[in-house]
């Protein structure tokens, strides 16, 4: 089994300061060659879409399971965590909320490691996501809204949804522009 | 009433000025809060929240347009002869349900956000939403209907009506957005204007503010000014006032330095007189001439005191004090008044006070004799006490320094007491406790008042506690400087300068009054040398005799002598007429207080010389007093207030020159360069003699434990001294100089340590052959 150079030398470096139980930086080693060993198989680590591929994610991807990219059914999305987010935006009378999985989470689905993300709609609306704004705020990869399945007419099937109630700063136009909805494709970028 | 009209101006004027500063900064606080005010309406007027911008609703018509020129273009491309497959219509749907969702971005109803929502945008979004509801059936993502081209060209055939309107929403929109841009300008406009308008608002009323300030300012200066130049007028004025009190007291110090030369006159000539003979009611009246005298006398140096106390210029000197030996001398003097007066007298030192104290005996004394003579004055049955004790500081007074410790001698009496209000003012200038108490008892006024100015010179004060006819308690706390140890050597004394350039005109005619044999030989050795002539006198009622018999140029005169003392001798010659009164008169004496050379001074000597004195001192004195050319001589003896006296000195160094010789031998030679051997021979044979009075009478007083027994021994002290037998100096110093009482066994041993240094210092003597 091959292990990384940088998580062996992590491992090395949180054992010697404590920060890591022996343990656990052998777990973790042990992860991380088993992962090298799967990339070395190129078995798909994510499941076949099922159904209809509602979102596809391309770019720096490491755990594809079509060419170059990770495909989602919307079943597969459903099994990650869910998450509820209540808030307003701008294209609807009132407050809303909107379930999916975090966008983060997807993201590790595809093992997605980059800078930028650049979100692409059905009717190929382009925008920019810093990847930052996955780990800092909440950002939610809404399926459902209001409990029911969102159609492309309601902005469906998927809809970036940002907390834009918690935050003034994400009532601006830069974030309502990042709120891409009728999503399809996501490429990670350096 | 004499000007109302500028008074009324003057506060009518501050009035205006008041309100005019109030009304000013109330306007400049309004402006800045409206300022506020509109800052955050412009605030609000940018951020609104969950809004689109109207470049986004913009945005939102124009993508409207384009989804729907998308949907047509679609749906052109289908197959006009057959059903659509299956594909081509999935991506027709794809495409009208993208033109249906933006629909909705544009309903009002739907989207928050400000739309236009003209008669035309709603009547155009009636007709989308019918067409809608129209095409569902074939074009929704939820049905499978096949797309057959007679449908597909009707669905078209709607479009086509529609593609006018839908491009007005597109046209209307952006024309909205440009109107609400003008209006927003309008508006930053009108706000920026009124901004301005406030922000020039508060300019001015800041200057405003700037140039009543700056008015203010200038009036309190003037003020200022004026207050200062009133205040330099009095200071002036006060300073004149403390120059005419200055030169006052100037005046007076020097009229009583003045008054005393003749009052010791008087007080010489009334020794005299009291010494021939006289009948019981001469007697009588001499002894009331005399002490009205005394009395004067006091009452001139306490006048003299007073004015230096409150100059300043009654400086202290300062000395190691056996306070056991200071107290005891305090008690010897004060006793027989109380006695007098039926009085107990008793002195009582604390076990923790210190043994000795760096203080100014003369005037530490000075104050005690004016507690006690206070407190036997106004006590006429009971006793008298003086307790020595250590104490602390009182509040408000400092805390003693390292190495020092407050003092408290506490005069305390059982007599007629003081009540408070005399105690406030009991310290003032010539107050007594009532005017009837002074006619009774006497005194000056002025002791009180100069014991607490000492006091308060020394650091310390006077406390007074006092209960009407149960007695007083008046108690004198001073931090002192305890001494554990001998003195140190005191600084060396300035030495006069040369004299080489100066000469006597001639030989002096000089009477010598001594009483002892040695030190008549030894001066008269030294002034025949010298080339003058030498006349002897062995007491002062012989000297005085011996200078009315032939005017002398100068006498040296011995303080100590029998039958009439130098002070006395010196007040009778000075009490005759010129030239007799105002011959020179040096005084001679053998101890370093400074009292007795004080007294002298007060008596009107022209100079002063310590015993064992040396040639030089000698010739320099002599210089001073008649010498010639050269630089002038420096004021005739000045009480030497500040520099140790050379005997004290001297007998320092002597003391801290470890063990001493039986002889000197620095002291015997220059003695034998002076006299030659020759002549010192018979005064060490006479001193060694076996009929030597002073040397039998100190063993005798040793024996006898004599009152006079330092008197003896400091006569012995200057004979030996003279001649340079230093162990027997010391000796007899010891014994001059004992503070504790004498035990039978101290004398014993005193006596055989005097007979010890006595026979080696004869036995040195017979061996280099100066006896025999």
């Amino acid at each position: 089994m091959r292990v990384c150079r940088i998580c062996f030398s992590f491992s090395v470096l949180a054992m010697r300061h404590h920060l890591l139980s022996r343990r656990q930086c052998l777990v973790g080693l042990l992860a991380c060659g088993a992962a090298r060993a799967t990339d070395a198989g190129a078995a798909p680590p994510l499941a076949t879409p099922q159904s209809k591929v509602v979102l596809s994610i391309s770019g720096q991807v490491t755990r594809t399971n079509a060419p170059d990219r990770a495909d989602f059914d919307l079943d597969m999305l459903a099994a990650l965590p869910q998450h509820q987010l209540v808030t307003h935006t701008p294209w609807h009378q009132g407050a809303q909320t909107f379930t999916g999985p975090l966008l983060r989470d997807v993201l590790v689905q595809a093992g997605a490691s980059g800078k930028l993300l650049v979100a692409v709609a059905l009717n190929d609306y382009r925008c920019e996501i810093p990847s930052e704004d996955a780990t800092q705020f909440d950002v939610v990869l809404a399926r459902l809204q209001n409990g029911e399945p969102m159609r492309v007419r309601d902005k469906g099937p998927l809809f970036i949804v940002y907390p834009f109630d918690s935050d003034a700063k994400l009532r601006s136009d830069r974030y309502y522009a990042r709120a891409a909805w009728q999503l399809r494709n996501l490429i990670v970028q350096p | 009433m004499a000007e109302p009209g500028p008074g009324l101006f003057a506060r009518w004027r501050r009035w205006a000025a008041r309100r005019l500063v109030w009304g000013v900064g109330t306007v400049l606080v309004g402006m800045l809060l409206g300022t506020a005010w509109l800052q955050a309406r412009l605030d609000g007027l940018i951020g609104q929240a969950a809004t689109l911008a109207d470049n986004n609703i913009t945005w939102s018509f124009f993508q409207l347009e384009a989804e729907f020129q998308a949907l047509q273009n679609a749906l052109r491309a289908l197959p006009t002869d057959r059903p659509a497959p299956p594909e081509l219509a999935a991506r027709v749907r794809e495409r009208y349900e993208l033109f249906v969702s933006r629909i909705t971005l544009v309903d009002p109803q739907q989207v928050h956000a400000e739309l236009p929502g003209t008669p035309q945008h709603l009547a155009t979004l009636r007709r989308l939403n019918a067409f809608v509801q129209r095409a569902d059936p074939w074009l929704s993502d939820q049905v499978s209907t096949p797309l057959r081209p007679a449908d597909i060209a009707s669905l078209q055939a709607d479009l086509d009506e529609l593609a006018m309107p839908v491009h007005g929403l597109s046209l209307m929109s952006s024309q909205m957005t440009v109107r609400r841009g003008e209006q927003r300008d309008r508006a930053l406009h009108e706000h920026q204007r009124t901004t301005l308008a406030l922000t020039l608002l508060q300019a001015l009323a800041t200057i405003g503010f700037a140039l009543l300030l700056m008015q203010q300012l200038r009036a309190a200066s003037r003020r200022q000014a004026e207050l200062a130049e009133l205040a330099q007028g009095l200071d002036t004025a006060r300073a004149a006032a403390e120059v005419a009190n200055e030169s006052k007291s100037v005046f007076l110090a020097n009229m009583s330095h003045e008054l005393r030369t003749p009052f010791n006159g008087v007080l010489g000539m009334l020794s005299l007189l009291d010494d021939s003979r006289l009948d019981d009611t001469q007697r009588r009246s001499l002894r009331t001439a005399r002490e009205s005298t005394e009395h004067l006398l006091a009452l001139l140096n306490d006048i003299l005191d007073v004015s230096r106390l409150e100059h300043g210029r009654l400086s202290l000197h300062l000395a190691p004090v056996d306070l056991a030996a200071l107290i005891q001398a305090v008690q010897t003097v004060m006793a027989p008044a109380a006695e007098a007066k039926g009085l107990a007298l008793t002195v009582q030192i604390e076990p923790g006070a210190p043994g000795a104290v760096v203080v100014d005996g003369t005037r530490l004394k000075q104050v005690l004799f004016n507690l006690l003579s206070n407190a036997i004055k106004f006590t006429d049955a009971g006793e008298v006490t003086l307790r020595v004790a250590p104490v602390t500081a009182r509040p408000g007074t400092r805390a003693a320094l390292p190495g020092q410790q407050w003092l408290a001698f506490q005069v305390r009496d059982t007599g007629i007491g003081i009540d408070a209000a005399t105690r406030g003012h009991l310290f003032e200038r010539f107050m007594q406790a009532d005017a009837s108490v002074t006619r009774a008892h006497g005194g000056t006024g002025l002791g009180l008042e100069i014991s607490r100015g000492l006091a308060r010179l020394m650091g310390g004060d006077i406390h007074v506690d006092s209960r009407p006819q149960q007695g007083s308690e008046f108690s004198l706390e001073l931090p002192l400087s305890v001494l554990t140890g001998l003195p140190g050597p005191a600084a060396q004394a300035d030495l006069a300068p040369a004299k080489e350039a100066r000469h006597l005109p001639r030989p002096l005619d000089v009477l010598v009054a001594e009483d002892h044999s040695i030190n008549r030989q030894y001066v008269g050795t030294v002034l025949e040398r010298a080339g003058h002539k030498v006349r002897f006198a062995d007491n002062g009622a012989a000297a005085v005799a011996e200078a009315e018999r032939a005017l002398p140029d100068l006498v040296l005169m011995d303080v100590h002598m029998p039958v009439m003392d130098g002070l006395s001798a010196t007040r009778a010659l000075r009490a005759k007429p010129a030239p007799l009164g105002e011959v020179k008169i040096v005084a001679v004496t053998a101890d370093a207080f400074e009292t007795t050379r004080e007294r002298m001074h007060d008596a009107g000597v022209d100079g002063h010389l310590t015993k064992p004195f040396m040639v030089p001192e000698l010739e320099a004195l002599l210089l001073d007093l008649f010498g010639e050319g050269g630089a002038p001589p420096p004021a005739v003896v000045p009480p030497a207030r500040t520099t140790p006296s050379p005997a004290a000195e001297k007998t320092v160094r002597t003391r801290s020159s470890g063990p001493l010789p039986a002889l000197d031998v620095t002291n015997f030679g220059e003695l034998c360069g002076l006299l030659t051997p020759a002549g010192v021979r018979p005064l060490v044979t006479s001193f060694f003699a076996d009929d030597n009075q002073i040397y039998a009478s100190l063993v005798a007083g040793l024996e006898r434990l004599d009152q006079e027994l330092p008197a003896l021994a400091h006569r012995f002290k200057g004979a030996a001294q003279l001649l340079g037998f230093q162990a027997l100096a010391a000796q007899a110093e010891a014994i001059e100089l004992r503070v504790a009482p004498w035990t039978t066994e101290d004398a014993e041993a005193a006596a055989s340590e005097l007979h010890r240094a006595w026979a080696s210092a004869e036995k040195l003597c017979r061996r280099i052959g100066f006896i025999g």
